[in-house]
């Protein structure tokens, strides 16, 4: 199960060109996104999940492209996807919100409704379930957002920044969770944090100005930092430093 | 369906609709005395206003929900959204003629056709533009009409369909266009209105 | 924020070619329709024609701004800075917006008018500042409160209703407050009446101070109470301040700003008709009077553009563009009784028919040798055939004809006496 970028062009309006003919396979289910800011990894996320359209060239999973009208429903029946900033719906309770995200993504009312309690047990949102989600804090909001990508069974999911706003405890549930899901789908993770890549991922990509930089697994990343020494995630923080610092 | 019926605010919007209708009868044929020296200034109607309103509603309602994870919907919410345009439109246009032919005269059919009319633009605007500068945009539409939509002579000009007379068969072919070309651009323009620049 | 930054990401920026074309292209005709030609004053007045317009735009852009303020989470941040520091930079362009907006209309009727000098009229751009100030504040109110979606369209359309629905209402006090008055102002012997100016600064400065309050507390409710009390003051001052006025806020302008010249008649003018233009006229003037005076036809000794005319005065009506044509009627005028005071108030004014024969007997006393041609608005066939029977009368019957009607038109009790007598009764009158 392949997610592939095919030579994608894709610019902003007004902008400086941002991928030129980017080609990336992504088919490890455990996959984290790693580049400095406005690198393009949301924006690549972004493409992934058919928010965005490529300029030039194609998204495909599981070579299903994200074009033409039937195909582009079913490729977003099958990928799942947290966006950087989470917006509740005013009116909406938070469990609404998650059945109303299996809802959009083909799902029927009763099956959406079923599954939004397991996917808020799952994030440890349950007890808020009723409530507005206007009243979550940004944390809670997020872990609601990503109760949404687990409403629906989707075969990929693509979180965006998902542990930013996250307290410690809750960045370790994540991890949890993602080790888990990673069993069952895909995950495809963009951060910036290094400090969970041994652990949780098994597959590294680099990306930096519209550029993949590295692609590889974990330990063959953390090869990259030869010489430094200390803790895995010091080691991990040193490799994405040699290799954007030396790229750039 | 329930869930995005609450997303997109629709008893928000029948009540619009209903208030609309219920003050454009009410007061709909109060004349604002717009400073318009060329043609009828006295002719311009608290009824050629307020029926924006209900469009105005329709596009706070398209804009409320989660616009990115609605970006990426499995589900077809392009045509649910543009039946609920078109519902509005022809719930007041419906009402118009409804309440027209109940004995309320003229001021009832311009009161329906505006109401299609002005969701009409709404429709067209919000794919190209985002729901926040479509709702300025179709408000400024009565302004521009009251403005430089009236000829020397007295009558509306051919393009300022808000003011003719609500058997005027000019104004209704204008508006079952405007629709006609909201409903075809909110529907087969992929594109979303809201591009995240931020992700860049 | 930096200048540059505020600019280019304001609604105001974008806003502002829509606005000016909106002004010159949407309101050009209705603006320049009634400029009086070279009179400052009047390009400034008929240029308050796009103020509803213009305002309505403010309270768009300021809710705007306003929504965007709050979207960005910018009162969230803990800010040093006061909400109000941090709002009024970002409403600065929309002021300015409407500022270029106003000046647009103004050049436009400038350029209708043929002048530039005296056009900035210190009272009535004060009038603009403040309501294009006041509407912005409260525009970025209403964007601080609602979504923007519904916040921008409410603003622009309840802008525009509040400031143009006042001007139908009967109560003309109303319409002072937000300047409604302003674009009848004025012809070239009137002045504006300060007492309308201070009522819509009144009114606006008080909704600004309220709007300014209720941002500054973050609408905290002491701020709304003292903002509503704020506002209900100005409206009852600006109320008092106008509760004299009629629709149009006028005066008579001062006699003192005519230029006077020459003697029997002396022939004061308005300064706006140029040094070049005036001499003409007065030459032109003088020739008349000469003629009127030879065919027994008496002038007062002064013909004056001041509304009001003085005892011993005549008026002269001509446009500030007269040319020779414009001169002859303009004297004929002066001789025709005004409308009393009586008929105005709606009294019976049966005279009110031999103005048409008097100014067409006039006009032919003004141009002997050449039949008077019906005059649009003035006199018309009836009038000149009844005024060529009275020429046929000896010089003293048509003398006493004048005199008769004239006198008529003085009155509202009066009946004209029209009809000429006949030339037997004339004579039998003489044997007597």
């Amino acid at each position: 199960m392949t997610l592939e970028f095919h030579r994608v062009d894709f610019q902003y309006t007004q902008k400086a060109q941002l991928f030129t003919g980017l080609a990336l396979r992504i088919d490890n289910p455990a996959t984290v996104l790693l580049g400095p800011n406005g690198a393009g990894k949301s924006t690549l996320m972004a493409l992934a999940a058919t928010q965005l359209t490529p300029g030039h060239g194609s998204v495909s999973w599981r070579g299903r492209t994200a074009t033409g009208r039937g195909e582009l429903a079913a490729y977003r029946r099958a990928v799942a996807w947290l966006p950087q900033q989470v917006t509740p719906v005013p009116g909406l309770s938070v469990r609404e919100q998650v059945a109303y995200s299996g809802w959009l993504k083909g799902m029927s009312r009763g099956a959406a409704w079923h599954a939004s309690a397991g996917a808020l047990e799952r994030v440890g949102l349950a007890q808020l379930a009723d409530r507005g989600g206007h009243q979550l804090s940004g944390g809670q909001l997020r872990r609601m957002g990503i109760a949404g990508c687990l409403a629906h069974h989707s075969e990929l999911i693509l979180m965006d920044e998902p542990t930013a706003g996250l307290d410690p405890a809750q960045r370790g549930m994540f991890r949890s969770l993602v080790e888990d899901l990673a069993d069952e789908v895909h995950v495809i993770v963009s951060t910036h944090q290094t400090e969970d890549l041994a652990d949780t991922y098994r597959h590294v990509v680099v990306l930096d100005q519209g550029e993949v930089r590295f692609q590889g697994g974990t330990e063959e990343f953390h090869a990259l930092a030869a010489g430094a020494s200390g803790s895995p995630r010091e080691r991990a923080e040193a490799a994405y430093t040699r290799l954007v610092e030396r790229e750039a | 369906m329930i869930w995005w019926s609450k997303a997109r605010s629709v008893p928000a919007i029948a009540a619009a609709l209903a208030g609309t209708f219920a003050v454009g009868l009410l007061i709909g044929d109060g004349e604002l005395p717009v400073p318009a020296l060329r043609g009828q200034a006295g002719h311009f109607l608290v009824a050629h206003l307020v029926t924006l309103f209900p469009a105005v509603y329709l596009l706070h309602g398209l804009g409320r929900g989660d616009l990115r994870t609605e970006a990426v919907a499995g589900r077809f919410l392009r045509g649910l959204d543009t039946g609920l345009a078109l519902a509005v439109a022809a719930v007041g246009a419906l009402a118009g003629v409804l309440v027209c032919a109940a004995g309320q005269g003229d001021l009832a059919l311009v009161l329906g056709r505006n109401i299609a009319g002005y969701t009409g633009l709404a429709l067209l605007l919000h794919p190209l533009i985002g729901h926040r500068p479509a709702a300025a945009a179709v408000a400024v539409v009565p302004l521009l009409c009251s403005a430089a939509g009236w000829r020397r002579g007295g009558g509306p000009q051919p393009w300022a369909w808000p003011l003719h007379p609500g058997d005027s068969p000019q104004a209704l072919t204008l508006v079952a266009l405007t629709l006609l070309a909201g409903a075809a651009c909110a529907l087969l323009r992929r594109r979303p209105a809201v591009e995240l620049r931020v992700l860049a | 924020m930096l200048l540059r930054t505020v600019l280019r990401t304001s609604a105001a920026t974008r806003a502002l070619p829509f606005l000016v074309g909106f002004v010159l292209v949407a309101l050009g005709d209705d603006l320049t329709a009634w400029v009086t030609p070279a009179y400052g004053l009047s390009a400034a007045g008929h240029a308050t024609f796009a103020l509803p317009f213009v305002c309505a735009a403010c309270a768009a852009a300021g809710a705007w701004e306003a929504g965007r303020l709050h979207r960005g989470r910018v009162f969230d941040h803990s800010p040093v800075r006061s909400p109000l520091t941090i709002t009024a930079p970002v409403l600065l362009p929309v002021a300015v917006m409407g500022a270029l907006g106003m000046a647009a209309a103004l050049g436009s009727t400038a350029l209708a008018g043929g002048t530039a000098s005296g056009v900035p009229q210190p009272g009535v751009l004060a009038v603009w500042a403040g309501l294009l100030v006041a509407n912005t504040l409260v525009g970025s109110i209403v964007g601080r409160v609602l979504a923007s979606v519904l916040a921008v369209p409410l603003a622009l359309i309840s802008s525009f209703v509040l400031n143009a629905y006042p001007a139908s209402f009967d109560e003309f006090w109303l319409r002072h407050l937000v300047g409604g008055g302003l674009s009848d102002c004025c012809s070239v012997d009137q002045v504006l009446d300060e007492r309308a100016v201070l009522s819509a600064l009144a009114f606006s400065g008080a909704v600004s101070a309220a709007a300014v309050l209720v941002i500054r507390r973050r609408g905290a409710p002491i701020a709304l109470a003292t903002g509503l009390a704020v506002t209900a003051g100005g409206i009852g001052l600006a109320a008092h301040l106008a509760q004299d006025l009629g629709p149009t806020p006028v005066l008579a302008r001062p006699a003192s700003a005519l230029v006077c010249d020459g003697e029997r008649p002396r022939i004061c003018l308005w300064p706006e008709l140029g040094g070049a233009r005036s001499g003409a006229v007065r030459e032109e003037a003088r020739r008349v009077v000469t003629t009127l005076a030879s065919g027994g036809v008496p002038v007062p000794g002064v013909l004056t553009m001041a509304a009001q005319p003085g005892p011993g005065e005549a008026k002269f009506g001509i446009p500030t563009t007269a040319r020779a044509a414009d001169v002859m009627p303009g004297v004929v005028g002066g001789l025709v009784p005004r409308v009393p005071a009586c008929a105005l108030h709606g009294d019976s004014y049966p005279a009110g028919v031999a103005a048409g024969p008097v100014t067409a007997w006039l006009t032919a006393k003004a141009a002997p040798g050449s039949a008077p041609h019906p005059a649009g608005g003035r006199f018309g066939e009836a009038d000149v055939a009844l005024a060529e029977q009275v020429l046929r009368l000896p010089p003293e019957a048509q003398l006493d004809w004048y005199q008769r009607n004239a006198e008529a038109m003085r009155r509202c009790d009066a009946p004209p006496a029209l009809t000429p007598p006949a030339p037997a009764a004339l004579a039998d009158g003489g044997d007597r």
